[in-house]
């Protein structure tokens, strides 16, 4: 498979890995663009038989953590329509909306959102996260149970009950009261 | 593809939270210390859903047009200065 060819077929997971981080697709499909340009532009740093996709994500998380972050908390402060649409609703547990996860995976901190994302939906092993998001491995699980534990939080799901009718936190998001790290938000 | 799982024989993310890690600061029971069993995969499955369904999606052209530019007898030996493609373990 060429070059080229090997970029296709990373292509769907690189551009669901861009959406899942910065939430917005059209800024994905930048990222996306971008991290292909960087791909071509930097193929001879490239060890072919090596981790190509680990490389392409690599690549991309760099853009995104370097440019990308902080024009996402720009453009939701002065657009109103992805905290506007934050609205607790009540969801049976198990019915959760996929929007309402995904919106919810968006209010989870960037870097454990991305770990969380490389782990637990782009397939790479802890390792494999670790070398992409520059940082040690307990690094990335710390992240991860992080993520986690905002996610249940955040969808209504305490520790000790088991999954049941959302109490009354019900998916409230944005307007949750708990303690939430200092972001550039309009909430 | 599968989402917690990988081959390359390095090791098996499981989800242990360690209990330093977990914010809440309230008392936490031992049992605590993890989400349930049932949270954990409840959160995996939405994950992975929402994933699949993104990776589903028609790439849009401006992205493919992109690719099909690409000569296949260049090096790439151009080197905007990014460097940030180095991890090649």
């Amino acid at each position: 498979m060429s070059f080229r060819e090997e970029l296709v077929e990373h292509l769907p997971s690189l551009r669901a890995f861009a959406i899942s981080l910065c939430g917005q697709p059209h800024q994905a499909d930048d990222l996306v663009q971008e991290t292909l340009l960087k791909a071509l532009a930097n193929r001879n740093k490239f060890e072919a038989g090596t981790n190509l996709r680990a490389w392409l994500f690599t690549i991309l998380r760099n853009v995104y953590f370097s440019l990308h972050r902080k024009r996402r908390r720009e453009v939701e402060d002065v657009d109103g329509a992805l905290t506007a649409s934050l609205v607790a609703k009540p969801e049976q547990y198990g019915h959760v909306d996929l929007k309402d996860f995904q919106r919810a995976l968006l209010n989870v901190p960037d870097e454990q959102r991305e770990a969380l994302l490389l782990v637990g939906a782009a397939g790479f092993s802890y390792e494999e996260a670790a070398t992409v998001a520059n940082c040690a491995i307990g690094t990335v699980k710390s992240r991860v149970n992080r993520a986690r534990a905002r996610l249940a939080k955040d969808l209504g799901m305490t520790e000790d009950e088991v999954p049941a009718v959302t109490s009354d936190e019900s998916g409230g998001l944005a307007m949750s009261t708990s303690s939430t790290p200092v972001r550039a938000t309009a909430m | 593809m599968p989402g917690c799982d990988e081959g390359s024989g390095s090791e098996k993310p499981t989800i242990e939270a360690e209990k330093s890690d977990v914010d809440g600061a309230k008392q936490m029971k031992p049992t605590d210390a993890k989400l349930a069993r049932s949270q954990q995969s409840h959160i995996g499955s939405q994950l992975r859903q929402m994933y699949d369904g993104l990776v589903n999606e028609p790439i849009p052209d401006h992205l493919l047009k992109l690719l099909e530019q690409v000569d296949e007898s260049e090096a790439g030996s151009d080197d905007d200065g990014a460097g940030e493609g180095e991890a090649t373990t």
